[in-house]
């Protein structure tokens, strides 16, 4: 049986899309076959993010539609041979898809992987409810910023709602001087907020916007502090107890740029 | 004479989590109030509709909001006498 877990957030733009793809990189790398379903119909996003974008044949809804069976729709990433992916279809809405057919897909294929990550579009509407239909786990993936924690909340009331209790919180976007003067949320005080366990922080790092020019995963770059932070997320999602990255730079690596010195 | 002081600003984010706590408890509220009133009011009536069978009467349970962010239950039920 493979781990089905939907990640989502609420407010758009906080790095699910960015996150998905990283941690799916990341259990690939560990050795994990991996599927990643795109399941924001209309504004697909994880192909470009993987860098996958020019071949795709079959999505989703040629799926879900018996245009060809789901293998059809399977991209393989050629860097990571256990790494898949099943991509939105670009030219259709949420309402193309309902969740008796996730439900159906997921029963499908929930042999053929260890794990299944499906990326939820930003929102509460139709798109949600695809995404978490067939879910078991969940990964919340917000800022720490108010109008981000805010959503947040509201998502982990209506991932409950779905019986999915399995609910983990990543921290994106984190700025350890903000947090540090004061200007921005610690985690300490999003976990007393949001009250879920912790799967992983992800510092604020220009390496992920670069990767993502590029359509690589930063999960894959070893002098990357976010990529570092994302093979730990997956390492804990596999059951290894990993202590949290410390977010500041050590005085070399604010001298030197942060590709020289002791990685901590 | 002037005098130069340090700019000793208040922390942003012990604002944004009193904002942050007054909104979201706000919000929990608003999301579920209509449902737990509805299934208040049907519990309420089922349970009066043991000892008053009487459809109108079981059938009589009001919910309005009252002062202070509380709700009030009322019921018309039909008491029985005896003397």
């Amino acid at each position: 049986m493979s781990e089905v877990i939907v990640i989502t957030s609420g407010k758009g733009g906080v790095g699910k899309t960015t996150t998905t793809a990283n941690i799916g990189a990341a259990l690939a790398m560990a050795g994990k076959k991996v599927l990643m379903i795109d399941t924001d119909i209309g504004l697909r996003n994880l192909d470009v993010i993987m860098g996958l974008e020019n071949r795709i044949v079959y999505d989703l809804v040629d799926v879900v539609e018996n245009r060809c069976e789901y293998f059809k729709a399977l991209v393989r990433d050629k860097r990571f041979n256990n790494l898949f992916l099943m991509p939105a279809a670009q030219s259709r809405d949420k309402s193309s898809v309902t969740t008796t057919q996730m439900k159906h897909l997921i029963k499908q294929i929930d042999e053929s992987f260890d794990y299944i990550l499906i990326d939820c579009p930003a929102g509460i509407e139709q798109g949600f409810e695809n995404a978490v239909a067939a879910a078991k786990k969940a990964i919340v993936v917000a800022m720490p910023e108010v109008s981000s924690v805010r959503d947040a909340d509201r998502i982990i009331g209506l991932l409950e709602k779905h019986e999915i209790k399995d609910i983990r919180l990543v921290v994106n976007k984190v700025r350890p001087k903000m947090v540090e003067s004061g200007s921005m949320l610690g985690i300490e005080d999003m976990l007393d907020i949001l009250a879920i366990d912790l799967l992983g922080v992800i510092p604020d790092d220009e390496d992920i916007i670069i990767a993502a020019n590029k359509g690589e995963f930063v999960a894959a770059d070893t002098r990357s502090r976010a990529g570092q932070a994302y093979r730990n997320i997956a390492s804990r999602l596999n059951g290894n107890k990993v202590e949290l990255m410390n977010m500041k730079q050590s005085f070399l690596q604010k001298l030197f740029g942060k590709r020289i010195g002791v990685r901590s | 004479m002037k005098f130069f002081f340090l700019n000793v600003r208040q922390p942003s984010k012990l604002a944004a989590k009193k904002r942050l706590n007054a909104v979201i408890s706000n919000d929990r509220v608003n999301v579920s109030q209509g449902k737990t009133i509805e299934k208040i009011r049907k519990e309420v009536a089922a349970v009066l509709s043991k000892y008053s069978p009487d459809s109108e009467s079981a059938g009589s349970v009001s919910v309005t909001k009252a002062p202070g962010g509380e709700c009030l239950l009322a019921a018309k039920i039909r008491l029985k006498t005896t003397q």
